[in-house]
Order: structure tokens, then C-alpha cells, then sequence
């Protein structure tokens, strides 16, 4: 089993002469998780990078799932969040693509199409790589 | 039952273990989840949560049982700075709520200082 006490744990590789600022403000915290990587500045700005995917849909054209925030925010009307669909293979052409913040952690996912109706199994080809802007303070 | 500990923004402290029901602790608060229902041909979506201020994939993200009959579960630990990765699987009998089980990358930059949330709160 692995264990690690952060208690005394050194900032390791950690440059911070060397990291961009923001009006003389460094980079306050950055890091990464199961959920992404995320990056806060000092001026209150977060950016995070994460990914969904479907998991259901209807025949009325829509794509639903879900994703994680790797590092919270405090206002979800501030976020703003844009998505590359990462996909060839859905069997209708994509309208509309949402992904509004359901929470302070979570983000929902929603894939329209005003052509038709997608079919089971495009749901499991909607990876979407996700951008978002946000405030952490 | 075994476990994997993935790092993520929980704010879920630390869990308990009694059978296939688990207890997650979370600002004062706690829950239990019983996973006794859930068969080996089930799939998985997510738990219902009640009384915990967070969504249910920041307390159990995954879970399965296997065709042994033996329970999966992928739970979450809260993290800040730094580059982590998850757990080895380990037993859920010899789960210390007052341990950091998702592991530190120490070799990619990053800003800040380390910590993870444990029963102690962040360490």
C-alpha cells in the first residue's frame, strides 16, 4: 500500500521565479487530479482542463452525461466553459453542444441534434475535451 | 470489499466500512450507502445522496462486484495542489481514516503546497 503524509512534504520542482505572473501575483496553486488540471491565479481566476462524456440519450436528439470539476469554484454563473467533441462517429450531425455547471464540481453535458435522432451506442462516442474559466475566490 | 482511492475536490474527510454499507463523513455530517443490492450483472451509475453537501460522484465513483462475488469500489479523497494519482487497491478492512491513500507525483511542477484531506482535515 502506498502512503503519503503531506506533513513537511517539500515543494518539489516547483519554480516559481520561473512561472508566469499576473501583475506580480504568481500562480497561487496548480495541480492535477482524477478530474483534470487546474491552475489558480492570485487575482482569483481559476482554469481547469477535464473531459465527459455521454451517458444516455433519447431519441428526440439529445445526448446527456456529465463531468467533474477538478477544483471547485465559488460562483457557477462566472464559469464559462467551452468543449472540442473529440468524436467522427456519432450517426447525426451535432447542433448545439452545453455544458453548464450543475454545481460548485460538476458540470452537465448535453449534445443536440436538430437533424434527427441519435442512435444507442453514440452516446459511448462523445468524449469532449473541456476548457473552463472560472473564479476560485 | 476492495477499494481504490482516486484524488479529486471532495470534500468527504474520510469513510467507514460495516459489511457492504459505507459511511461517508463530510463537515460534520454523514451518510451511509448501502451496497449490498448491488449484483454482478448491475451496472453502476451513482449513489442518491440525501444529507451530504456534495454531488454523489465526489463520494463513490464507481463500483462493480465481481464474478467471485466481491465488491469493487472506487472512492474519492480530497486534494489540492500538487499532481496526484490514485491508490493501489487495497483491502477495505485495513482502511486508516487517517491516512492520505492517493499518491503525490513529485516529479511535476506545481504550485503551492501539497495536502489531502483525511479525518485530521487537510495535511
Amino acid at each position: 500500500m502506498s502512503r503519503v503524509i503531506a506533513d513537511g512534504l517539500s515543494e518539489a520542482g516547483a519554480n516559481f521565479p520561473a512561472m508566469p505572473q499576473v501583475g506580480g501575483d504568481p500562480i497561487v496553486e496548480s495541480g492535477s487530479n482524477a478530474d483534470g488540471e487546474f491552475t489558480k491565479w492570485a487575482d482569483g481566476t481559476i482554469c481547469m482542463a477535464s473531459n465527459a462524456s455521454g451517458n444516455s440519450f433519447n431519441t428526440s436528439g439529445r445526448i446527456s452525461g456529465s463531468g467533474m470539476l477538478p477544483s471547485p469554484v465559488i460562483n457557477t454563473a462566472d464559469a464559462r466553459i467551452f468543449g472540442e467533441l473529440d468524436s467522427f462517429e456519432l450517426s447525426e450531425k451535432v447542433t448545439l453542444i452545453r455544458m453548464p455547471l450543475s454545481g460548485t464540481t460538476t458540470f452537465a453535458l448535453r449534445i443536440y441534434s436538430a437533424t434527427g435522432s441519435f442512435v444507442a451506442g453514440d452516446e459511448n462516442d462523445t468524449l469532449i475535451n473541456v476548457f473552463i474559466f472560472a473564479r476560485w475566490k | 470489499m476492495k477499494i481504490t482511492v482516486i484524488p479529486t475536490c471532495t470534500p468527504v474527510t474520510h469513510y467507514a466500512f460495516n459489511g457492504e454499507t459505507i459511511t461517508a463523513f463530510c463537515a460534520g455530517e454523514q451518510e451511509d450507502f448501502d451496497l449490498s443490492s448491488l449484483v454482478a450483472s448491475a451496472e453502476f451509475q451513482s449513489v442518491v445522496v440525501d444529507a451530504l453537501d456534495t454531488s454523489p460522484s465526489q463520494i463513490i465513483r464507481e463500483a462493480y462486484r465481481d464474478e467471485a462475488g466481491e465488491l469493487h469500489v472506487t472512492l474519492c479523497q480530497g486534494v489540492g495542489s500538487g499532481h496526484w494519482e490514485a491508490s493501489d487497491i487495497l483491502d477495505s478492512a485495513s482502511y486508516n481514516p487517517d491516512t492520505v491513500y492517493v499518491k503525490l507525483n513529485q516529479e511535476k511542477a506545481f504550485s503551492g503546497t501539497p495536502k489531502a484531506l483525511t479525518r485530521q482535515g487537510a495535511v
